[in-house]
């Protein structure tokens, strides 16, 4: 049988209801540009209907209706998206690494520019070019002396910047894995946290999209993929070997490379080397271990192979003093290549006997190893084997940043896709909020209405008459 | 697709800033006049002008050898010339000493120190120098080619007196100089002295000699005639043929030289442009692009100014 006070309650659980859902909308609007925020809605359902009962019993009437109340607050999510997003978006951070080390070392070594190692070399032969012509000239010998060690100083100059490249995404490496770890004991603590109010039968919707930001930026950071389980707990897994499982996390660290000192390798805590299938740290890796080791060791191959072609030559010929067995350059890669300190103007050898000033078979011969094919098995000039290892470097480099672009663009079709099921929009949250304000202006009326009849029944009635 | 306005803020700056990348890049290729700056724009283009500019340096280089060695063989031509002129004088003075109605004292004190003048002069032209290198020297850059010295075995003037006679030394070596005008081309740089002068040179001695002992025809007897005014003028006619023989060789060299370096020029002008077409910006494509890029970035600020601003539904409700 309804009763006033039975009214009452249901307006005032209608009251209650729509402050709830006017309190949701301010959520949404306060956090309509929070990185990982995902928009909740409550969700309206009708209280469990009463049964009418005693004198009305059979009257025809059905159940009675109690009001409203929100069964949950709706978290808009699609996992689905979730993982392609990771996915893409590790591939990226793949690229995206490689790409900016890459630019970076290229613009540093400039080879296009006046400052490039070709142009220096080019300098060095026609030097010898020059001389072979007036061979006597001690100007044009001096000039050849400060061509060549400016030509050494680009050689030594490339190989401290590469290494030091090197070092530098040696310690980038470092800051990744500090940077992962700390992302592992996030989603662990999450993990814990989440299957707590679970377990209780609530939605820890925020807390899901701290994990979510956490569980993105790792697998941009390592390809690391994750599956949730029954308890919203989710594992994490990266190349096969679990990070956090749980409320555990497991701990990576960097050790120093046995064989090449200057770099560290990661290993998990159970002493495995960490194999990273994408993300930021295969990319850092991937150019310190592979293109920067192939650009140093190409220097290397260049400057040994100018070195022995130079000196065969030189120590053989006889300077305007007659000095011979001389070398032209010492050292033995292109960090240690230096013109032999020894060798002064007068000392440049150019002829091929003693005695002939004016032989200049030997300056022939240097300046004409420019067009000797001596590298590669016989198959390139010096000129070419430098100009072939710029130009990987250029298609590797561009490759790189084309990549990144395109995977960038994916990432930002996906995550508009994402943000399309799960982003705030204004325009709904002003809608909700004059839905939920109008609903609890009625419950509101409603609840003066009960007043008016309380009145109606506890001061006037009874008073007939009077 | 439900639009949100984040969606909406965030594509209008990524619209502007890949628009404003795309401005700034036309921007950079105008004002370089580059079309690339590092080789990854372009790695294609990038690695053919690197050879280009290689190769033009070596042009260069050659260029350079090919006009020295111009030089080199114009002075060696201009010394064959003003030998060829002293042996016209030689010539002239050994007939006028030929001249039966001459007496022995005249052909002795007039006509001989004439020869002796001639024989220093040509000695300093066989000794001339370019840059400081004596060019008939072979290797011997630095040495004079030819020196005169005293001889060991004097002679009887036409008064019975004994004076020492001189004799011409070749103080250069055989060196044959190469100069590269070409990777596959090289030319001799010199003509060697011993070969082309020296004959010469001991010539005019002799016939100063001859002059000066009043030795005019052959009396048949080897050791107290040796060398005669007369024979000397046969002596003077073949030396004079072989001056000529490497006169001519050097200038059939001088004229490979020359047409060596005008090939070279052509070359390197080909060289440039196909350079500048790799990597010079054609600056009407360029200026035409980058205003075009900038309209569209203007229009996509216009857009992106409303999509950021747009009113939204709070506006409208009380």
């Amino acid at each position: 049988m309804p009763s006033i006070s039975s009214g009452i309650s249901i307006a005032l659980q209608a009251v209650l209801t729509h402050s709830q859902v006017l309190e949701i909308t301010e959520h949404n609007i306060a956090n309509a540009s929070t990185p990982g925020y995902r928009r909740q809605s409550a969700i309206l359902t009708a209280e469990t209907p009463s049964s009418i009962n005693g004198a009305d019993y059979r009257t025809g009437a059905g159940q009675r209706g109690s009001g409203v109340t929100i069964e949950r607050i709706q978290r808009f999510n699609l996992s689905f998206f979730d993982g392609r997003y990771r996915a893409v978006s590790s591939e990226a951070g793949n690229w995206e690494a490689q790409s900016s080390i890459l630019s970076h070392l290229e613009s540093v070594l400039a080879e296009n520019s006046d400052d490039g190692l070709l142009p220096k070399l080019d300098q060095f032969w026609s030097g010898w070019q020059s001389l072979s012509t007036d061979p006597t000239n001690t100007s044009l010998r001096t000039i050849l002396l400060d061509d060549a060690s400016s030509l050494a100083t680009a050689f030594n100059r490339r190989a401290t910047q590469i290494m030091e490249l090197r070092s530098d995404q040696n310690q980038v490496v470092g800051s990744q894995v500090e940077e992962l770890n700390a992302l592992a004991s996030e989603i662990a603590n999450l993990n814990e946290n989440i299957s707590r109010v679970i377990s209780v039968g609530e939605q820890p919707n925020d807390l899901l999209d701290k994990r979510d930001v956490a569980l993105d930026r790792l697998a941009k950071l390592t390809g690391a993929v994750s599956t949730e389980q029954k308890n919203g707990e989710v594992m994490v897994s990266i190349g096969g070997h679990v990070l956090v499982v749980g409320h555990d996390a497991f701990k990576l660290e960097t050790r120093t490379n046995p064989t090449d000192t200057s770099v560290a390798d990661i290993y998990w805590s159970d002493n495995q080397k960490l194999t990273p299938t994408s993300g930021e740290i295969k990319g850092t890796l991937e150019v310190r271990d592979r293109v920067l080791v192939d650009q140093l060791n190409g220097l290397n191959t260049m400057s040994a192979g100018l070195i022995a072609q130079v000196n065969a030559i030189h120590s053989g010929g006889y300077g305007l003093n007659n000095a011979t067995g001389l070398n032209f350059f010492n050292g033995t890669d292109a960090a240690s290549i230096t013109v032999n300190p020894l060798l002064d103007a007068a000392s440049i050898a150019t002829s091929s006997a003693a005695n002939q000033v004016g032989n200049n078979t030997i300056a022939l011969q240097i300046g004409g190893l420019k067009t000797v094919k001596g590298m590669k098995g016989g198959t390139a000039t010096l000129n070419e084997f430098y100009n072939s290892q710029i130009t990987d470097l250029a298609v590797t480099t561009k490759r790189s940043s084309d990549n990144s672009y395109q995977h960038g663009l994916i990432v930002n079709a996906l995550g508009n896709q994402r943000e399309s099921v799960s982003g705030v929009s204004l325009d709904e949250e002003a809608a909700n909020m004059a839905k939920a304000q109008k609903a609890y202006q009625a419950a509101a009326r409603v609840l003066t209405a009960y007043d008016d009849l309380l009145d109606l029944v506890i001061n006037r009635m009874g008073r007939v008459g009077l | 697709m439900r639009i949100t306005n984040r969606m909406m803020t965030e594509s209008a700056i990524q619209n502007m800033a890949e628009n404003l990348e795309k401005v700034s890049k036309l921007q950079e290729k105008i004002s370089s006049t580059k079309q690339f700056q590092v080789a990854s724009e372009d790695p294609t283009n990038a690695s053919a002008s690197l050879s280009l500019r290689s190769h033009l340096q070596t042009l260069n280089s050659y260029t350079d050898a090919a006009e020295m060695t111009q030089n080199w063989m114009s002075a060696t031509d201009n010394a064959f010339d003003q030998l060829e002129q002293i042996a016209v004088r030689a010539n002239n003075l050994i007939l006028r000493g030929l001249n039966d109605s001459l007496s022995g004292s005249e052909r002795a004190l007039s006509i001989a120190p004439e020869m002796q003048d001639l024989m220093d002069e040509a000695v300093e032209i066989g000794n001339t120098s370019v840059n400081g290198q004596y060019i008939f020297s072979g290797y011997q850059l630095n040495q004079k080619a030819f020196s005169l010295s005293d001889s060991a075995t004097s002679l009887t003037d036409y008064q019975g007196n004994t004076f020492t006679p001189k004799v011409v030394n070749y103080l250069g070596d055989t060196g044959s100089m190469q100069r590269n005008l070409g990777p596959d081309q090289s030319v001799t740089l010199n003509v060697r002295g011993d070969q082309a002068i020296l004959g010469f040179l001991q010539n005019l001695i002799q016939a100063s000699n001859a002059l000066k002992q009043n030795n005019i025809n052959d009396t048949g007897d080897p050791v107290t005639d040796p060398i005669n005014l007369k024979s000397t003028l046969t002596g003077l006619k073949s030396s004079l043929e072989t001056l000529d023989q490497y006169r001519t060789s050097n200038g059939a060299r001088m004229r490979q030289v020359d047409s060596a370096a005008n090939f070279l020029e052509t070359v390197k002008l080909e060289t440039k442009s196909l350079l500048s077409e790799k990597e010079d910006t054609n600056m009407a494509e360029g200026i035409a692009l980058l205003a075009n890029q900038q309209t569209t970035y203007q229009a996509v600020l216009e857009v992106s100014q409303r999509a950021i601003s747009a009113l939204s539904l709070f506006d409208y409700l009380r």
